[in-house]
This record gives C-alpha cells, structure tokens and sequence, in this order.
C-alpha cells in the first residue's frame, strides 16, 4: 500500500499533494508530513488523488486544521466527488472543513 | 506462520461462505479491503455501496488492530447471497484514540450494524443489500 506525499504551493497557500489510500497504517506518514506545516501559514491539502480515506485520516486532519487555525492560518481541503467526500459526509464533517475543487479555487 | 488465510465454502443453502484472517497487522488492512470489495461485488452491490463495504471493514478491522499484539488475529467473514453480502468482523477489543470512533463511523454507512464484546474481542456485523447503495 503506498502514501506519496508531494509539497508544493499555490500562491500564498502552501499545497500537500497526496496521492495513495490513508488508514491506520499510512496516517503517521500525513501526519508527519503536516506536523511541519505548523504556524501561521495557510495550509492546503489536495486529496484528488486520494482512493481511500478511514477515520485515522480524518483524524490526522481534524489535527492538522486545529493546529493551524489557532496559529493564524488558515486550513482547506482539495478533493471532488469520491471516496474522501463520502467518508466527510458519513461522519458529518462536510461543513467542518473548507472544501475546494481544484488548488486554482483556493481563495487569495 | 503465514500473515494471511483465505477460504471458502457453500453450507447448507445458497449462500457462499468466505472467510479472510489476518495477523493483527496495519499493513494488511489494504488486504482486507480488497476482499471486502470482492465480496460485495459478486452480491451484486452497486459501487457505492462497495465503496461503503470496503471502508466499514477497514474500520472494523483497524478498530481491532489498534494495540493489538501482532501474533493475535482478525477474521473477516463473509456470506454472499442473491440478496447481498452479509459481514462478521471479529477480531481483539481495540480503542479509538481519534475524534471520530471506527464503529460509530461503521453504524453511520449501515445504521442497521451492530457490535458486540465478549472473551476480549469484539465482533462486527452488518450487511450491504445487492443492488442499491446502503444508506
């Protein structure tokens, strides 16, 4: 099972691209990846690539977005139709979340 | 002692019977996905409830494997009938360190699961009918 996870940015937003499933296994690797996204800078997380994400996962973002959110910044998710909305929706987390469709919709 | 085990069987009636084990180990929780869909797939359930049946068994079996120790096991069973597929997950009592719960997740894709403990395991239920998603 593999996890890639690739950084990048998208104009001031810093973007983690993740491509790969995300569970109880893979999630260490996430969160390590967003443990060095802490501070004040906004933060994004693109999961288009994503074929399955579990609650550890969800948990790993819950996390992340706390954390950056009381540092000043602010915390998105980058997906569309397919498994990672489904599990959002199921655990109503929908509204939690900023959610955008593509890194280019990423507000200023 | 291998990591996995696969079987199957026809008892009595038309449902096929089909069994994975696994060690108590994350890295096969991919595995136990893969049979999952198998499984809903040849009941005839429609992607997304294959797509709900595959992540209620990576739950339950995560569930399980959160502090287990790596020799103790985890079974997913099962039954596949013209109805659809009906799934036992038993495996060690595990505990949720995360803000949303596996099981509580598991009864939000099949409100009609149910869970329980006895002799230090918990085992998982629920069913995805053929056809038409879930929930």
């Amino acid at each position: 099972m593999d996890l890639s996870i690739d950084a990048g940015a998208q104009g001031v937003w810093k973007l983690l691209t993740i491509t790969g499933e995300i569970d109880l296994y893979t999630a260490p690797k996430l969160r390590e990846a967003l443990s060095g996204t802490d501070g004040n800078a906004d933060v994004a997380v693109d999961l288009r690539g994503v074929r399955f994400m579990d609650s550890m996962g969800l948990g790993v973002l819950i996390g992340a977005r706390r954390r950056t959110v009381e540092g000043g910044g602010r915390f998105a998710l980058v997906c569309t139709e397919g498994p990672v909305l489904r599990v959002l929706d199921v655990s109503g987390l929908t509204t939690v979340f900023e959610v955008v469709d593509a890194p280019e919709a990423l507000p200023a | 002692m291998s990591a996995t085990r696969v079987g199957a069987t026809r008892p009595e009636g038309a449902r096929a019977a089909l069994e994975l084990e696994l060690v108590a180990d994350p890295a096969l929780l991919a595995a136990a996905r893969l049979f999952a869909a198998a499984a809903a797939r040849a009941a005839g359930c429609d992607d997304d409830a294959v797509e709900d049946v595959r992540l209620a068994v990576s739950e339950a079996c995560a569930r399980s494997m959160r502090g287990a120790a790596g020799h103790e096991r985890v079974s997913v069973e099962a039954r596949v009938g013209s109805d659809g597929v009906a799934f036992v997950v038993d495996g060690p009592i595990g505990s949720s360190e995360d803000p949303i719960d596996e099981l509580d997740l598991v009864a939000a894709l099949f409100p009609s699961s149910s869970s329980s403990e006895s002799d230090g395991r918990t085992t998982v239920r629920f069913a995805a009918p053929a056809g038409r998603p879930p929930v």
